[in-house]
């Protein structure tokens, strides 16, 4: 068996490692939200100029983000219980869990390509509007 | 602007499946580390390169800021030569003083490799510069936006660091937190770049807004430099692992740090292109309803 | 006329103006007596040998009322459209910055020089006069950064809406590794003889707080033309 420290057993620092990962994905994940609804709120407001209706709502943004956490906040939990056990649970339980994260981060990786197509179409409506009320 | 777009969904893949591969090499192939951390080094492949992601960060607002300001002033030969002609005096007065404590056998500064932090910086030129000035002064946009996101980008991933810090220092040595010369100085960087966006709220007109936070902008980096060396140069217990004479770790964990390190910063990119572009088009519709309404 | 007069000129006027009214230097003053009355009562009532913790304390004291000087000497310029007048002579702005380092410099270093034997007859139990010379040399640099940087960001706080609370925020995060520094080299000047690796570790403090001064100088004087004025 591996000769770790006493004090730094797998069991002792795995739960603290998945913390670290999944903070730091809820963190970005947050972050992507907010951007999300900073897009609505133009999205809005550009409506507004050109007279058009827009039927987004800043609320999806946040249902969105919910779900997601949810989801890693799920990943969490079954690696800290299904795994608990023993030094050999987790490491038994850690290829599905890194899956589940690697799963969440394609999650966040697609919002933000989601995003990113909603904000380049906005702009280039804006492009468009603009030009269209200079030459008036 | 279509640069900026095939940019995005370069930086946007590259990122994705450089974090797969960080994540699996992470925890697949490389092998447990026995000697001193077990399994919390395992944090180590994304700490890094979040930390040198928010050097990055804030290296694209010291562009930024100093783009900004030479578009921004008349004089500014004058300026540049003066402040070269003081520069140049005090470097000659540090190499006196230095050569005066070597004569008299005080030991000057020592423990810093200086190569190492030269090698460091001509690391990060070479990456950060073409890419900024690629996109920013291709497009011909406004510094300052950049300056600003890349302010906000460097607290979105210095937090990151953070949380993966407080919770490493918690399994490796039982506390939450250390004043650790580099943990403080981090801490202290986060506070002047929140104070950043404190100076920008304070400041109604645009162009002064640019300008005073272009120059803060400019000092707060000579923070970043500090956290950067700050293990070398007082005593700290954060460990130090690449020296210019061992790399410090296996090719397998060298590998894998070197891809989570290209996929934080392709991470970066693809978000400060969705940002500034955000900032962009807000200004714009502010713009064009001023336009409108007056 | 040449650099180092109109340095003078302007330095002259601040010296003056404060020696005649002696408001700032009385009301910072005052402000570090009353903060180490306060670190007496903030300890245990038992101990008044607060030696170990001596360079801490006296620092602290010392960035507070920095800043407080900082503030004053900044407000009644803008108030007194002096701020303006310098900005219409034809003189260099770095040259400016110059002087009002040199006129926070020397404000700083007065209060200090009486209050730093008040404090050791206060709190500090250990006669450290033979390091007296490497002591005076921490906090001559010590001063000289917490002015250069204090009166950059002070420049560009005046002009903003929130520019009190404004100073200590952008401030102070500049303003740590000098402190930092400073308290290393003082606090164990104070707390006791130094060994050899004491020794090593106060002289090495000493160089990096010099680096820093150089690098704060620096930069601030370079970028002073861009934070002063609107």
């Amino acid at each position: 068996m591996l000769q770790l420290p006493d004090h730094i057993t797998i069991k002792t620092a795995a739960p603290f490692v998945i913390g670290a990962y999944i903070g730091v994905w809820l963190i970005a994940t947050l972050y992507l939200s907010v951007l999300d609804s900073q897009i609505v709120k133009l999205k809005r407001e550009l409506s507004l100029l050109s007279n058009k209706a827009s039927k987004e709502r800043s609320l999806f943004s946040l249902i969105i983000w919910i779900t997601i956490a949810t989801i890693g906040t799920a990943i969490a939990y079954f690696v800290f219980t299904y795994g608990s056990t023993s030094n050999e649970g987790f490491i038994d339980a850690m290829p599905i869990a890194i899956y589940l994260y690697i799963a969440i981060w394609t999650l966040s990786f697609g919002y933000l390509l989601y995003i990113g197509r909603r904000l380049f179409k906005l702009y280039g409506e804006m492009q468009s509007l603009s030009k269209t009320i200079g030459s008036e | 602007m279509s640069l900026k777009i095939g940019g995005f969904y370069f930086y946007l893949v590259t990122a994705f499946l450089l974090t797969v591969a960080g994540l699996i090499g992470t925890f697949f192939l490389t092998p447990l580390e026995v000697k001193q951390i077990g399994f919390s080094q395992k944090i180590f492949y994304f700490h890094v390169p979040m930390a040198a992601t928010s050097a990055v960060a804030f290296g694209v607002t010291l562009l930024g800021s100093i783009a900004y300001l030479m578009k921004d002033s008349k004089n500014l030969y004058r300026k540049a030569i003066r402040l070269t002609k003081a520069t140049a005096i005090a470097t000659v007065i540090a190499f006196a003083l230095r050569i005066t404590f070597n004569v008299m056998g005080i030991e000057v500064l020592g423990g810093i490799d200086v190569r190492l932090i030269l090698l460091i910086a001509s690391i990060s030129l070479i990456t950060l510069v073409p890419v900024f000035w690629f996109f920013a002064f291709l497009t011909r946009e406004n510094m300052d936006t950049w300056a600003s996101v890349g302010a906000e980008i460097g607290l979105l991933f210095g937090s990151m660091l953070l949380v993966m810090g407080i919770l490493w220092t918690r399994v490796t040595w039982t506390v939450w937190w250390t004043w650790d010369p580099r943990l403080t100085s981090y801490l202290l960087v986060m506070l002047l770049y929140s104070g950043y966006f404190v100076l920008r709220s304070s400041v109604d007109s645009a162009h002064q807004r640019a300008r005073y936070s272009a120059a803060l902008g400019i000092v707060s980096y000579i923070a970043v430099i500090f956290t950067m060396i700050s293990t070398r140069v007082l005593r700290s217990a954060h460990p130090v692992i690449f020296t210019l004479s061992d790399p410090g770790v296996e090719s397998s964990m060298l590998i894998t740090f070197i891809v989570a390190m290209f996929a934080m910063i392709a991470l970066f990119g693809a978000m400060i292109i969705v940002k500034v572009t955000i900032n962009n088009l807000r200004e714009q519709i502010e713009d064009m309803k001023d336009q409108l309404g007056g | 006329m040449t650099s180092f007069s109109q340095i003078w000129t302007i330095l002259k006027k601040d010296l003056i103006l404060e020696l005649r009214t002696r408001e700032m230097l009385i009301s910072m003053f005052l402000f570090v007596m009353l903060t180490m009355v306060i670190f007496n009562y903030s300890f245990s009532a038992d101990r008044n040998d607060l030696t170990a913790f001596g360079g801490g304390l006296l620092w602290i004291a010392f960035i507070f009322t920095a800043l407080l000087g900082l503030n004053r000497s900044f407000a009644h310029e803008k108030e007194g459209g002096c701020l303006d007048g310098l900005l219409l002579s034809p003189i260099d702005r770095s040259l400016i910055y110059t002087s009002k380092v040199l006129s926070n410099f020397i404000f700083l270093s007065i209060i200090q020089i009486i209050t730093i034997p008040i404090f050791t007859i206060f709190f500090i139990r250990y006669n450290y006069f033979p390091m007296i010379v490497l002591f005076i040399l921490g906090i001559f640099l010590g001063n000289l950064g917490i002015a250069s940087i204090g009166t950059f960001v002070t420049t560009l706080a005046i002009n903003t809406k929130r520019r009190d609370l404004l100073v200590p925020i952008l401030g102070l995060p500049l303003m740590m590794p000098i402190l930092w520094l400073a308290v290393t080299i003082s606090g164990n000047i104070m707390a006791g003889p130094l060994g050899p690796n004491t020794l090593k570790e106060v002289v090495r403090a000493v160089q990096i707080l010099a680096l820093f001064d150089i690098v704060y100088f620096v930069a601030s004087y370079g970028l002073y033309d861009f934070v002063i004025g609107e």
